[in-house]
Order: structure tokens, then C-alpha cells, then sequence
């Protein structure tokens, strides 16, 4: 300090701690008012650095699910329209029935609905009858030849009476 | 804005000073750089023409141009008297003025002066350093006009008095082939001084007795005595043996002169400025603006500094944002393919878990439920699920409950309800249990 005296004299010294001082305090007006669009601008900054690496990432995981789409993608129908899948679907679903000996004593289309993803949904409600190895055998034939029906409602039944289970289903399947 | 950016820079890094000092006879120029002697060189004035004195000067400057010229008037020029003021420091200014019109040889208006007062104890002492202006004026013109243009003036005894750090009290003096100059110092503050000239009869004078009878009147004795400029050991040996305290020699000799040397500190310590009145208010008021100029200046330079480095920051941060964006776009294609497959085999999922989940509970019923419960229901919803049944005993209604929490799919499990119920004169329960299926 005693050194910058002598180099630069004291009035000198204090004009630049002054002006210092005036500079700091220009800085933090500056930074009080502008620190809102700073913050947003790093968040958004933050955001978009986020955004390229979940991007990046499912781009290198790209393939992999490609593979996995195309083993399935002969069971999901997307270039037929809605009553075209549904007449399939039925279709698909009585040819079984008769292979297996069920006897539907209802099958209900129902009303298309807006699955919570977006997609719209067509559902078929179901009732046989038939013992739990009928039941199995259904869900089992749903399982590798219809991947996408969805099970959204279930209910068996047994009165004293019957000798066999009663079956309601609802299916649901995206279209 | 260059001139005040160069004037900034010039007062960092140049710092020249020009040191000057005028006889009768003589004048004696020292050019410093950084508190450093760069030249010095004497130009005899006897029966030159100012236009050659000029010329002289011209020549030892060599074009350059220092920030601050300084003119360190003899001591012999100046009178010196001791300022005393016993009593209260109230009203202080009247007596110090009237005390000004009483010593001055001339009215205030006619004299170029300077004066320090110093409170001590009860009373307040201080030094009074004045010459006419008008003979001041005579000066600055023939300096003016030889091209040398004043900034500030002291006197001789003030730049001695640089020479030495002391505490104490001291007496320094100074030989020179026309003179011997004493100086009496106490912490950086002149206590008086005395000029005396050499006489031709007898050159080796050294005044001791009139430097001893000044001491003994202000009842200083000096516990150092400095010498600076010419002296011989006999000469230091008679000093020695008069005043009885350790002598040292300080300065470079004959090299540079001693008030050159002590003048190298000028800016670092007080001093009784002797410029003309409206010279110093005008200097006040050119450090001023000076002042201002350069807090501005700093200013302007630090804030402009900062406002690039945000707008620079800002800048880097657009243009990282704008990478990100372009690298976006670029994968966007594949991404949106990528999150269309990925959502139909979400949803393959969903339908799958959905029938395997059914499967699973159908399987662990079967296995795991007593043979004597029988199922009489199962509801399954897209959140709920019911479960009726009858047993013979209330036992086998807790082991199905307990079977029916244990399931994975299934959580907050509980009995609803228990009858009792008979049927062909047989006894059994009936009972109902509902939880929530996850989906």
C-alpha cells in the first residue's frame, strides 16, 4: 500500500476506490435488475442441455427398439380403419372361441374412448362360461396372438347352481 | 478522452519530474523518472541571452515532456519566522491573521506564503515560509519564458528535510561552495533553518555559535546531526566535537545535490507550498476536476468492463443455447421415431402386464388357497379388486386374506365382511375381501 502511495500518490488512489466503489455498486443495480433474465436464461440454458442429452440417448437406443417394434408390429393393425380392426378383432376372437369350444354369450363392442396417453381405444366387453383352464387358455391365446388387447376389467362368478365359472371381460385395445 | 486516458497512464507509469533550482547566477535542472534521478545539469545564466538559455534548456530536456515541473527556492530567498500561539485555539484564525499582518514585511496580498500550525499541549506552534510575490512572479516569468512552466514551489530546507527518516529531534546540514544551510527537524516537520553564505576570507566558517544560540532559544538539542553535500574530516570532527551527537553523512556527495535528492519524496509528505494565492487556487481546482476526471474515467473503464463481460458471458450463453438448439433439430427426426416406438411398445407392455398379472393371481388362487374355500367371486377393475367366498372356518378365511396380501399385484388388502350362513343344516362363512390392484 505504502508502495502505491509513493508510485501513484494517495488522491489517485482514492479517485480509483471511489470509482471502484461507484462500479461496484452500478454492478449489483445492474445485477438486481437484470438477475431475473440471467436466472431464466441459465434455466433455460439448463433445460436445453437436458432435453439433447434424453434426446441423445433414446437416439442411441434407436435400434433397439426398432428391433423390438418390427417382432411385433405384424399384430398391430394401424393402416385399417376403426371398423375394419374391429370386425378383425371380433373376427379373430370367435375363430378362437370355436377352435376351444367358447360359447360368448355376450361379446359388446363398446363406445371408442380416449386412452389416457392420447390414443384412441376400442373396447369389446365378453361373457362365456367355462371352467378356469378355458379362462387360462383364453388369456394364454391373448397373449401370443393378440398382444395388444388390453385386460381392463375381470370378473368371475360361481352361483351354487352353476357347475362352471362365469366370465365377464373387457378389453381394450389402442387403435 | 485519449489526452485523459494518457494522463491517466503517464501518472502510472512515467511519473516524470523536473526539479528546479534557481540562483542568482545559476539554474540547476534534475530530471527524474519513477522517484529516480535520470540527468541534472546546471546552466549559468551570467550575460546569456534568454533566447540561449532557452536553447539550453530545450537541449537538456531532449523533448521530454515531465508530468510535474517543481521549483525549490534558496533558503536565502525565503523569509522564515516561527509562529507561537499560547491559550485556547479558539479564534485561532483571527490571531494567526493578524499575526501574518504583523510578521509579513508586506500586506498579505503582496506576499507569496505558506504556514503549518501544530497543536502541542496548550499551545499551538508552527513555521511561516514567505517571499514577495512580486519577486516570485519576476521568476515564474523568466522561467516561463525560457520554457519551463511551474507546477508547484517549496523551498529548499523543505526538501532537505525528505532526506532523512528521523524521529527524533535532528539537525542536518548542508555544504555547498556557496553556502552552509542548517535545519533543526522533528518528525517529518521543520523546526527552523538558517542559510549562511561563505565568506570569501574565510571559506571554512561554519556559523557553530549562531546554530547553537537558534537551538538554545527554542531550547532544541538534537540528538543526530545528518551532513549532506561537501565536508572534510576535519570539518566533521569540529561538528562532532561542538554539538556532542552521533554524526552521519547521508547523500550521494557532489553527484546530485541534496535538495534534488530530498525532493525525489515531494508528493509523500506535507509541505508549505509558497505558490502565488490565485496560483493555488487554481491548481486546487485543476486537482480536482483532475480527480473527478480520473474517478470518472476508472469508472466509465471498470463499468464498460463489466458490461462486456456480461454481454460477453450473455453472448456465450445465446450461442451455447443456439448449439444445443441446431443439435436438437438434428436428432429430431430420429428421436420423434425413437419416442413413437418406444410409446406403441409402452402400450404392447401395459396390454401384456395387464394379462400376465391375471394370470399370475389366477395361478397363486389355485395354488395356494385352501381346497376348503371356495371362490365364489373375483371382480378386478382398472383399480380395484373384489374377492367372495365361502369356508367352513374362520381359519380358512385369514389364510386367504393372508395368500391374497402376499400377491404382487394386489396391496390394502382387508376383510369387508363375514356372515355366517347355512345350507343343508351345515354351518360355513361367508366372507368378502377387497383391496387395490396395480396396474
Amino acid at each position: 500500500m505504502g508502495f502505491l502511495k509513493i508510485l501513484i500518490g494517495w488522491k489517485t488512489l482514492i479517485s480509483i476506490g471511489t470509482a471502484c466503489l461507484l462500479t461496484f455498486l452500478s454492478y449489483a443495480l445492474v445485477y438486481l435488475v437484470f438477475s431475473g433474465s440471467f436466472k431464466a436464461r441459465s434455466e433455460e440454458l439448463k433445460n436445453r442441455a437436458l432435453e439433447v442429452s434424453e434426446a441423445k440417448l433414446l437416439f442411441s437406443q434407436k435400434d433397439t427398439y426398432q428391433k423390438k417394434w418390427e417382432a411385433v408390429k405384424p399384430a398391430f393393425k394401424t393402416n385399417s380403419t376403426q371398423d375394419e380392426a374391429l370386425n378383425q378383432w371380433v373376427k379373430d376372437l370367435l375363430s378362437h372361441a370355436s377352435e376351444e369350444g367358447i360359447t360368448f354369450s355376450k361379446l359388446e363392442p363398446q363406445a371408442v374412448k380416449k386412452a389416457p396417453d392420447g390414443r384412441r381405444q376400442m373396447s369389446l366387453y365378453l361373457e362365456f362360461q367355462g371352467d378356469i383352464r378355458k379362462l387360462t387358455r383364453f388369456i394364454y391365446h391373448l397373449l401370443e396372438k393378440d398382444p395388444f388387447s388390453k385386460m381392463d376389467s375381470f370378473s368371475l362368478k360361481k352361483e351354487d347352481s352353476d357347475k362352471s365359472f362365469s366370465y365377464q371381460l373387457t378389453l381394450a385395445k389402442a387403435l | 478522452m485519449r489526452k485523459m486516458i494518457l494522463g491517466f497512464t503517464s501518472e502510472f507509469i512515467q511519473k516524470k519530474r523536473l526539479l528546479i533550482y534557481l540562483e542568482a547566477d545559476e539554474l540547476s535542472l534534475v530530471l527524474t523518472l519513477k522517484g529516480k534521478v535520470v540527468k541534472n545539469g546546471v546552466i549559468f545564466l551570467r550575460e546569456a541571452s534568454r533566447e540561449l538559455i532557452h536553447e539550453k534548456v530545450a537541449a537538456f530536456m531532449e523533448g521530454a515532456k515531465p508530468s510535474e515541473s517543481l521549483l525549490i527556492l534558496p533558503r536565502s530567498e525565503v523569509l522564515q519566522k516561527e509562529l507561537v500561539f499560547s491559550g485556547e485555539s479558539v479564534s485561532l484564525k483571527e490571531r494567526v491573521e493578524r499575526k501574518l499582518e504583523e510578521v509579513l514585511p508586506y500586506s498579505r496580498k503582496e506576499m507569496a506564503y505558506g504556514f503549518s500550525l501544530d497543536q502541542d499541549g496548550g499551545q499551538t506552534q508552527g513555521l511561516l515560509l514567505a517571499l514577495p510575490e512580486k519577486r516570485l512572479k519576476e521568476k515564474l516569468e523568466f522561467l516561463g519564458n525560457i520554457g519551463l512552466k511551474i507546477d508547484e514551489i517549496i523551498t529548499e530546507d523543505q526538501a532537505l528535510l525528505w532526506i532523512k527518516d528521523e524521529k527524533g529531534v535532528f539537525l542536518l546540514m548542508d555544504s555547498e561552495k556557496r553556502r552552509i544551510l542548517s535545519l533543526c527537524g522533528r518528525k517529518d516537520r521543520l523546526l527552523f533553518s538558517r542559510s549562511f553564505p561563505r565568506k570569501p576570507e574565510d571559506p571554512n566558517e561554519l556559523y557553530l555559535e549562531e546554530i547553537s544560540l537558534v537551538l538554545l532559544e527554542r531550547g532544541l538539542k538534537p540528538e543526530r546531526l545528518f551532513l549532506t553535500g561537501l565536508w572534510t574530516d576535519e570539518t566533521q570532527n569540529e561538528l562532532s566535537r561542538h554539538f556532542n551527537c552521533p554524526i552521519e553523512k547521508v547523500g550521494k556527495g557532489a553527484e546530485i545535490p541534496a535538495w534534488a535528492e530530498g525532493a525525489l519524496s515531494f508528493g509523500t509528505h506535507s509541505y508549505l507550498s509558497l505558490l502565488p494565492e490565485a496560483e493555488k487556487i487554481r491548481k486546487r481546482n485543476q486537482e480536482k476536476k483532475k480527480l473527478l476526471l480520473q474517478a470518472f474515467g476508472s469508472f466509465t473503464l471498470f463499468f464498460a468492463g463489466l458490461v462486456l463481460s456480461f454481454l460477453v458471458h450473455l453472448h456465450v450463453e445465446s450461442h451455447h443455447i443456439k448449439k444445443l438448439e441446431a443439435e436438437l433439430i438434428q436428432l429430431l427426426p430420429g428421436v420423434k421415431a425413437a419416442k413413437e416406438i418406444q410409446a406403441s411398445l409402452n402400450l404392447l407392455n401395459e396390454a401384456q402386464d395387464s394379462k400376465e398379472k391375471l394370470l399370475r393371481l389366477l395361478r397363486d388362487l389355485a395354488l395356494k388357497i385352501p381346497t376348503h374355500v371356495k371362490v365364489k367371486e373375483i371382480s378386478i377393475g382398472p383399480k380395484d379388486f373384489f374377492f367372495k367366498g365361502e369356508a367352513s372356518s374362520h381359519g380358512f378365511i385369514s389364510e386367504t386374506v393372508d395368500i391374497l396380501s402376499q400377491c404382487q399385484s394386489l396391496k390394502e388388502v382387508k376383510l369387508e365382511q363375514t356372515r355366517l350362513r347355512k345350507k343343508l343344516n351345515e354351518e360355513y362363512f361367508e366372507f368378502e375381501v377387497t383391496g387395490k390392484w396395480v396396474s
